[in-house]
């Protein structure tokens, strides 16, 4: 479904020419604002500068990176591990900016693994994958990773519920044996580390969206459910049959004081704790327990709020007192109140409860409904300016309207079938505003064809006037899911622009060209190796035996910016090593036959790259 | 004969006396005039003989202080070596006899900023093109640089060595 009846022309384009010049980065400058978008199915972060849509880089996070040897080296691969074993792909799609006060800070990124349930971390100071925690209880993590206003915690509900323990029972007794997980994970507030700190137990339902209160709002959290029905089967219709799911509102600071009261339980669990340590060296943590709380024990922890109908997005407005369900088949946009809410609460203005959730009245917290909005509203971000922007996936459109009045002011056509858009901090408590960004799942005639497969897109509004303007299409990394930006200023001064020898602590590392070596134990044969324009040391080396394993380790001695050096070997079975200055990484290798095996730098390094190259002999 | 001079101006000195140098009339030389003079190859004659960097001024040179030159060994060994031998070509060329073939302040530049002394000092772009390539940027301070400088003078007048006894030498390990 494409939605527009688009043929490809510059509708919503006033001005081409001023549309260009608004866009323009000049060569040697830089954007305004860095763009983290997800990968979607490609499992990666696309990083993007905005205005100008041009790509700076991709971040390999959840699929292994044969480029640069992520997760093939011996010291990323235990990034992937989970408790199926090495899961060496997955479906990323929520990108979250860490927060200090409800605003972007630039240090951390959070992004979800959907389909194996995990979140990433990424460190914004190197631009790669610190950390990747895995969820238990959980099935297709959705809901996530949605943080707090400080950063206490992500976020992370089920999709698909299941059963909980894991056990082998009829799928037609879902509504039975089916549950659904809220998880908390805790931040560190300095290293960024994650640990799960509790998960809630709630009905089986699917969780797929969230946002946390914010200002007024703070210390609760937001989830949208659908499949209220709890079918099992051919949910476009079954789960599609009730008037109205739910939003669930949830009480995190009493949740909080429920678990350090005591009132959790210990559930047994196994799950995979993965993070680079002090030597930048992945270290992979089985973890056997979760802390569980019951809403039948938490009084006054989680309410459900009635919303029409199979409720997407989970929006929260920058003033903390508008929630905004994106009903995705619902024919209008309803808005729930906080103040409201916390009314109703208190006056029991109830309609009965759910596993031991109390269901709250739809008019009780209603704040307004925008009507018409147009078909198949799903996300809302905020410009803070007092307006809405939200993604209409079936008329393929973004509509703009009013808080408070909730009348629509201005609409734009989107090419085709946005999802997500974004606002940069525009799910945060100060947007930066400027621009709204459509992420298009479908692009039919947008670009040049290239086969059955097309690029997913981008699409970049001015939203400084009434009228959004269309300013640029850009082509993006596999599913651009969802995205954040913030000002370039929050993140580009911390960059790391290369890694000090002297506090290189890889046990394996070596700090000058004359420690470089061969050592032999049993069959396990390490070469310590060093790079530096233009060389490898050692680079004949002999005395390798079929039979033997062989791990180079590939310490980069350069101390300069931009200065990576490649290694490839001839037959490895597994990817090139691409070592970033002062850096140790390490390739396993197996000799096969006898022979001698050509290896060579694959990052054009110098004019006497070409050079740069060694032999290794093999002997029976 | 460098190494027997005296200078009575102190390391890393104020650039007042180069404006002196260069003529300018409005007070000292700004660092982004000083940079933009650079890019276009107006190189005064101290420079050109002292090299373009931090070092603006003539250095007083002391004794070779033992302990600063064995510091600077440890740093040539970590530093250097990859790509400098003493007495034999690697990557770059023979070091040796490289502070009385250039002056103290040259040799301080060309470690300091090695960039620059490549693409805009004369001598130095003879050197990117005898050996196709820039001089790596190693992240080495003033007061390491010091201590490189008096390891170098105090390598100067010794006698060449085989090469596996040279500082920092990469010997390939034998077959096993």
């Amino acid at each position: 479904m494409t939605g527009g009846c688009g043929n490809g022309s510059k509708d919503g384009v006033a001005g081409t020419g001023d549309a260009a010049s608004k866009v323009y980065v000049a060569p040697g400058t830089h954007d305004e604002f860095y763009a983290f978008m997800s990968g979607g199915f490609s499992g990666q972060v696309g990083v993007y500068g905005l205005p100008s849509g041009r790509l700076l880089r991709h971040v390999p996070v959840f699929s292994q990176n044969a480029e640069n040897g992520y997760g093939y080296s011996e010291e990323t691969k235990n990034l992937f591990m989970t408790s199926f074993g090495f899961v060496p792909w997955d479906d990323a799609h929520h990108p979250q900016l860490s927060q200090t006060d409800g605003v972007p800070d630039g240090r951390w990124l959070f992004i979800n693994g959907n389909n194996t349930p995990r979140v990433a971390r990424l460190d914004l100071a190197t631009f790669e994958t610190a950390e990747i925690i895995e969820l238990p209880h959980s099935g297709g993590n959705h809901a996530s990773p949605f943080l707090t206003p400080n950063t206490e915690y992500v976020l992370a509900g089920t999709r698909f519920s299941v059963p909980i323990p894991q056990q082998d029972v009829p799928i037609n007794t879902y509504k039975d044996n089916f549950k659904g997980t809220l998880s908390f994970i805790k931040i560190d507030s300095t290293s960024g580390a994650m640990s799960l700190a509790f998960q809630i137990l709630v009905p089986g339902f699917n969780y797929d969206l969230s946002h946390s209160g914010k200002g007024p709002s703070h210390g609760w959290a937001f989830f949208s459910t659908y499949n209220t029905e709890q079918a099992s089967t051919l949910l476009e219709v079954n789960a599609s049959r009730n008037d109205k799911d739910y939003m669930a509102a949830v009480n995190w600071k009493l949740a909080e004081r429920y678990v350090a009261e005591g009132k959790a339980k210990d559930i047994p669990a196994s799950y995979r704790h993965n993070y680079l340590d002090d030597a930048r060296i992945a270290q992979s943590e089985i973890v056997k327990s979760v802390k569980i709380l019951d809403p039948r024990e938490c009084p006054g922890m989680i309410y459900y709020i009635p919303t029409p109908k199979s409720p997407h997005g989970a929006d929260v407005d920058p003033t903390g007192e508008y929630i905004v369900g994106g009903g995705k088949l619902a024919t209008v946009i309803p808005v729930h109140s906080f103040s409201k809410m916390l009314k109703a609460i208190e006056n029991k203005e109830f309609d009965g409860e759910v596993d031991g959730i109390p269901i709250l009245k739809y008019e009780s917290v209603l704040a307004g409904e925008v009507q018409n909005p147009g078909l198949g509203p799903l996300h809302t971000e905020f410009d803070g300016k007092g307006y809405a922007y939200t993604s209409m996936f079936i008329s393929s459109e973004i509509v703009k309207w009013k808080l408070g009045t909730w009348e629509v002011v201005d609409r734009a056509p989107a090419y085709y079938s946005i999802g997500h858009l974004m606002i940069p901090g525009g799910d945060s408590r100060s947007p930066f505003g400027k621009y709204v960004i459509a992420l298009n799942k479908i692009t039919k005639d947008r670009y040049l064809p290239t086969g059955p497969e097309l690029t997913h897109s981008a699409q970049l509004y001015d939203i400084t006037g009434d009228k959004m303007k269309l300013l640029l299409d850009f082509p993006t990394i596999g599913e651009p899911h969802y995205a954040q930006a913030l000002p370039a200023s929050l993140v580009k001064d911390r960059s790391v622009k290369y890694f000090p020898i002297a506090e290189n602590t890889h046990p394996h590392a070596i700090k000058a060209e004359n420690e470089a070596r061969v050592e032999r134990d049993g069959r396990l044969v390490r070469v310590y190796m060093s790079t530096i324009r233009t060389h490898f040391a050692p680079d004949n080396i002999e005395g390798i035996r079929v039979g033997d394993s062989v791990l180079f380790h590939v310490t980069n001695l350069e101390q300069d910016w931009d200065v990576p050096h490649g290694f490839a070997v001839m037959g490895a079975n597994n990817a090139e090593l691409l070592v970033m200055p002062g850096e140790t990484r390490t390739l396993a290798w197996k000799p096969q036959a006898a022979g001698v095996i050509p290896f060579y730098c694959t990052d054009f390094c110098s004019a006497l790259h070409q050079e740069m190259q060694g032999y290794i002999r093999v002997s029976r | 004969m460098i190494a027997c001079r005296t200078r009575t101006i102190a390391l890393l000195a104020a650039l007042a006396a180069l404006a002196l140098v260069v003529g300018c009339s409005s007070g000292p030389e700004t660092e982004a005039e000083r940079q933009a003079r650079w890019q276009q190859g107006q190189l005064t004659s101290w420079e050109l003989e002292h090299g373009i960097g931090p070092i603006t001024a003539d250095v007083a040179l002391a004794p070779v202080d033992a302990a600063k030159a064995a510091r600077g060994r440890e740093l040539f060994i970590a530093k250097c070596a990859t790509c400098h031998y003493l007495d034999d070509r690697k990557t770059g060329p023979a070091l040796r006899d490289i502070t009385t073939r250039r002056s103290a302040e040259y040799v301080l530049n060309q470690i300091l900023n090695p960039e620059q002394m490549g693409k805009l000092h004369p001598d130095g772009r003879k050197m990117v093109a005898q050996y196709a390539q820039y001089m790596t940027i190693q992240g080495i301070t003033n007061d390491n640089a010091t201590d490189l400088l008096d390891f170098l003078r105090s390598e100067a007048d010794k006698p060449p060595v085989p090469l596996e006894q040279q500082p920092g030498a990469h010997v390939p390990p034998p077959a096993n």
